[in-house]
């Protein structure tokens, strides 16, 4: 038998070095809850190195809310990166909302085959601020501040904590937000909650050298928490490409490859009380407009229509 | 070391030294007859040749050794009838009285025969010559052996041999690369006249360092090889040359579709002190490449350069020196042939050596010392501005030893070496970006062999150590042959450890450049080999051998599999082992001769790379290496017919592993919350199991016909034509999965060669 499989092998002389597959598509994107509009690279697998040129894919994708069966088709685009390449990326208008899970379909119209993928947006954690304790301050120098956050329900360390630091610009009344990142120490309570302990004399020395503090009310501070979906763990702990380039690697698409998962934005703010912002030498907004701040942010809100987020700066 | 490893190796030290002692013998009450015997006609050494004195009932014999050197020791004082008997020279016959304590050197000279000259083939003058005479992984090849395989070159070469045996896979035609056993290329030790020839198979796959014209005899251990050899895992090449013409000047001049050589040999001190000059060229961008009408972009030429002195009747001297070169492109096609930017890979050997032979005046001693420098460059990139580049040095020396004492000789000897290893590679290359290393080492082996009887017993210890790592290896290893009437039955075992390894990319078939670096995981690659093998000699034209081997492989450095379109990653640590039966069958009956064999070997190596377990869902991946030939074939025939020497030889061999795809596609890297409108992502190469598919079967049959005309008794022309590929078989050499072309090996290929000799 051997000698035969051998002798008819003998004959072959051509060799296919591609296998068969029914995974026709890979599919790479991350729901945010921070969008109004969500989008998802869709990669067709090919057999060539190099992509042909670029044609629509004649398929049908789809997103459901699994917990209301609210479903959305998305729609294709084209889109040339700034390297030059182009390719897919569908996209639908979804707002997520938190805890509630959404399965992705794509399918090619005459197919059978469905590529797809589920993902659960963290549920929303409950936030408590604790009142914050100011201690000197007088005669020029900063006080002592701490407080402290604690969050109940975060069910996976948080992918990114932030803090931020709202000033108002008085010379247009705008918002500027100082954005700063926190890396969390013995970040859990012994009842599971996430606790944040903010050190604000620190932070008051550091937006010192940023913002006019001197001349720029402080109109809140707060805590932003990113949380990605319980399946959105690398292997080590690591984002390493060369691990996370392996195919089936950090996967959760039936029938094709890649991932789609999704992350939830929780945030809580608030406004120091002012004798607290006068020992951490803060000018408050009754300082400035001579009215309790929530009445300033009541009135400065109505003027804008809407909640200002703010003018951005990070400190990475 | 722990201190109970220790003690039990110092009690198996001190047990193999009392077995010498007790075989020792009190010679100061016996006498010793040794000598040289060689060639009268140009002075070269005679291997083989038979020694056997008769007195007082007794018979005593030995054979020469490739130094012709033979000696027969422990013979009660006394009278002797000396008979010396070589197929295709004069018997020599002589009576000696030998005095207790002598120690006659007895150097001889033997004429051809007469009668015999130009008909007579050698037949197996060494126990291991000789296709099917594989003893515990040994085989001896001389110049004969290797004349016989057809190839494009009148002279032949040991490479085209050695394709010839089982267990031995070859990239083909193109690459120069041979996997012996299982084992990777930089695991063959390959020495030339004692000195390391790191890289020394030419691109081209019929060609390497060594033609069939300089070389004496050739040892090869597929295995189990002695304590005498250490430094590599997988097995010995140890090339002998011989020695110029002391009589005469001779020399030679050929041409041929693939090379062109020079040989020229003489006397400078008549009798006693001869040079031998050889070199040669590649002239395939001129023949071959217009035979098959397609671009052949390979340059290669070796120079080889030997002085042998007679200093006394008991000492010899040789220098040696080896200088190879080889550039070219694999995979080029006629878009990328001639372009500055298509990447080449261009290697050069230089090596240096002296060997010194000493029969010591009162002992039954025969002393070597070996003193060599070698080195290899290699680089790998565009024309005139390559992107890798490795560059190593050794300088070695050592002294061996031989006590020869009645049926029991004592090899031992000491060595020390220091290799500089360099390496630039531009980027990451196997987790080598740039590096300077100086390693140096020493180390001492002992090796009886004990005779009872029938039966060689071969225990040996090498010890190895490399101060500037803190590591020392204990080698133990075992050979064992016993014959019995026609039948031989033998075996090896043994450790071996390789501190200075070659890192190559066996992933890409078209690169064949090498880094040699230390063990670059920290874990130094390690083997045992077990080998058992059955010989038979049933009638004097039919030899018959199966031999089964296995190799146990720790501690390896193999790429990472990357779904990234390159072969610039990490390495992962792997384990192997390699098992299989090698059968020949060898046939030598009137003007015919011929062997086939078939080797079955099946090699799988267990990767342990992190990324491994997410992607296949296991630890350990074990896969098939991309050497793993399972089945090969190797078939060779010569008839002699009015002149003519007609010469045939098949190839066959089963699909050699490659890695399949399911496709390609781009990765983004979601680290986090990402905007894929942002990220183009990389290419991916969507893999399959690693080395999942197998290639096409590779077969060939290659012809050649060749007719010697002698002007006189010194001058000849030799007129060579052959086909290489006969019946076209569209062999593949490799294809590029990224580009989906397909690479074969050489088509049909006719030859034709002239050599005009002086003898």
């Amino acid at each position: 038998m051997l000698a035969l499989a051998l002798l008819l092998g003998a004959c072959v002389e051509t060799v296919d070095p591609i296998l068969e597959s029914d995974r026709d598509f890979t599919l790479f994107g991350t729901l945010d809850m921070a969008r109004d509009t969500q989008y998802v690279r869709v990669i067709p697998i090919r057999e060539t190195l190099l992509p042909g040129p670029a044609a629509p894919l004649d398929v049908v994708f789809t997103s459901e809310d699994l917990e209301t069966g609210v479903r959305t088709v998305w729609r294709d685009s084209m889109v040339t990166f700034g390297n030059g390449a182009s390719g897919h990326v569908f996209y639908a208008p979804l707002r997520l909302r938190a805890g509630h899970t959404y399965r992705i379909e794509l399918q090619p119209n005459g197919s059978d085959v469905v590529t797809s993928a589920e993902t659960t947006v963290p549920p929303a954690p409950r936030p408590t601020v604790a009142p914050e304790t100011v201690t000197g301050g007088v005669g020029g120098a900063i006080g002592r501040g701490q407080q402290q956050i604690r969050w109940e329900g975060v069910l996976q360390q948080p992918f990114r904590i932030e803090l931020w630091y709202r000033f108002l610009i008085t010379e247009n009344s705008d918002f500027r937000d100082i954005r700063m990142p926190y890396v969390p120490t013995n970040a859990y309570t012994p009842d599971g909650r996430l606790q944040i302990d903010l050190d604000l004399t620190k932070d008051r020395l550091t937006l010192d050298t940023l913002v006019v503090v001197d001349e720029a009310p402080l109109a809140g501070l707060g805590v932003s928490l990113t949380i990605l979906d319980a399946a959105f763990v690398p292997p080590g702990g690591r984002f390493d490409p060369e691990v996370l380039v392996q195919p089936g690697t950090l996967s959760n698409v039936d029938n094709g490859l890649g991932f789609v998962g999704s992350v939830g934005r929780f945030s809580v703010e608030w406004l120091l009380a002012d004798e607290s912002a006068h020992r951490l030498r803060y000018l408050t907004l009754e300082d400035v407009f001579g009215v309790p701040a929530p009445k300033v942010l009541a009135r400065l809100h109505r003027e804008a229509r809407s909640p200002r987020p703010g003018h951005h700066s990070s400190l990475q | 070391m722990p201190r109970a490893t220790f003690f039990r190796r110092a009690w198996l030290a001190g047990a193999v030294l009392g077995l010498m002692a007790y075989a020792a013998p009190a010679w100061g009450q016996s006498a010793t007859l040794r000598g040289f015997i060689k060639d009268a006609a140009d002075g070269q050494p005679l291997l083989g040749v038979n020694v056997a004195l008769t007195g007082g009932g007794e018979l005593y014999g030995n054979a020469t050794d490739t130094d012709g050197f033979f000696i027969i020791s422990r013979l009660p004082p006394g009278r002797y009838a000396v008979r010396v008997t070589y197929i295709g020279y004069e018997g020599y016959a002589d009576t000696l009285d030998l005095a207790p304590g002598q120690f006659l050197t007895y150097n001889l000279e033997l004429s051809g025969s007469q009668a015999e000259l130009g008909e007579v083939v050698v037949e197996s003058e060494r126990e291991t010559a000789g296709a099917a005479s594989v003893t515990a992984g040994l085989q001896t090849v001389r110049p004969e052996d290797i004349k016989l395989v057809p190839a494009p070159d009148v002279s032949g070469d040991l490479v085209t041999y050695l394709q010839t045996l089982p267990g031995v896979v070859s990239t083909g035609d193109q690459g120069g690369q041979l996997f012996i056993r299982g084992g990777e290329p930089t695991q063959n030790l390959v020495l030339l006249d004692g000195m390391l020839v790191y890289q020394p198979f030419h691109l081209v796959g019929f060609y390497s360092a060594f033609p069939a014209d300089v070389i004496s005899s050739t040892d090869v251990y597929a295995g189990g090889f002695g304590a005498r050899y250490g430094g590599r895992l997988s097995s010995v090449i140890d090339v002998a040359t011989r020695n110029g013409n002391k009589r005469r000047f001779a020399g030679a001049v050929s041409v041929a579709p693939f090379v062109s050589a020079a040989r020229l040999e003489g006397p400078i001190v008549p009798n006693h002190v001869s040079l031998l000059v050889s070199g040669r060229t590649s002239v395939i961008e001129q023949g071959a490449a217009k035979l098959v009408d397609a671009p052949l972009p390979y340059a290669f030429d070796d120079q080889f350069a030997k002085i042998h002195a007679n200093l006394s009747e008991t000492s010899q001297l040789s220098i040696s020196a080896l200088r190879t070169y080889d550039r070219g492109t694999l995979g080029a096609d006629e878009t990328t042939a001639d372009n500055d930017e298509t990447d080449q890979v261009v290697w050069n050997n230089r090596a240096i050596g002296g060997r010194f032979i000493l029969l010591p005046t009162k002992l039954p001693v025969l002393a070597e010392i070996l003193f060599s420098f070698s080195s290899v460059e290699n680089t790998f990139g565009p024309r005139g501005s390559p992107t890798r580049s490795s560059a190593t040095q050794q300088y070695h020396m050592n002294a061996n030893m031989t006590y020869y004492l009645g049926q029991t000789d004592v090899n031992w000897g000491l060595y020390l070496r220091t290799s500089t290893l360099e390496s630039e590679l531009g980027g990451f290359f196997q987790n080598v970006q740039s590096d300077r290393e100086f390693i140096t080492e020493g180390g001492a082996y002992l090796e009886p062999v004990f005779t009872v009887g029938t039966l060689r017993i071969q225990p040996g210890v090498l010890a190895q150590t490399f101060p500037s790592k803190s590591r020392s290896f204990f080698e133990p290893r075992l050979r064992l042959i016993w014959d019995l009437g026609i039948h031989r039955l033998s075996g090896a075992w043994g450790l071996y450890h390789q501190e200075i390894v070659g890192l190559s990319d066996r992933r890409d078939a078209g690169d064949v450049f090498t880094a040699w670096t230390s063990s670059p995981l920290g874990q130094v690659p390690e083997a045992m080999h077990v080998i058992a093998g059955y010989q038979v000699h049933p009638t004097p034209w039919l030899d018959f051998a199966v031999e089964g081997f296995y190799k146990r492989l720790s501690n390896l450095s193999v790429a990472e599999f990357t779904a990234f379109p390159r072969f610039t990653t990490r390495l992962q640590p792997a384990d192997g082992r390699v098992f299989g039966v090698d059968v020949r069958l060898e046939l030598s009956r009137g003007s015919f001769y011929g062997f086939i064999n078939y080797g079955f070997s099946k090699v799988s190596y267990d990767a342990r790379q992190e990324a491994i377990q997410f992607w296949f869902g296991r630890l350990a991946q074990r896969y098939a290496p991309p050497h793993d030939r399972q089945h090969q074939v190797n078939a060779l025939g010569s008839l002699r017919f009015f002149g003519f020497v007609l010469n045939a030889r098949w190839q066959f061999g089963s699909g050699l592993p490659f890695s399949q795809a399911l496709g390609f596609d781009e990765f983004v890297l979601l680290a986090g919350p990402t905007d894929v409108l942002e990220q183009p992502g990389r290419t991916r190469v969507l893999y399959g199991q690693p080395y999942d598919g197998r290639l096409p079967t590779y077969h060939r049959l290659d012809l050649s016909l060749e007719r010697e005309w002698a002007f006189s008794r010194y001058a000849a022309a030799t007129f060579q034509a052959g086909v290489i590929n006969t019946y076209d078989r569209t062999n593949l050499f490799y294809i590029d999965l990224f580009t989906l072309r397909r690479l074969n090996q050489l088509p049909l290929i006719p030859s034709f060669g002239l050599k005009l000799e002086l003898k």
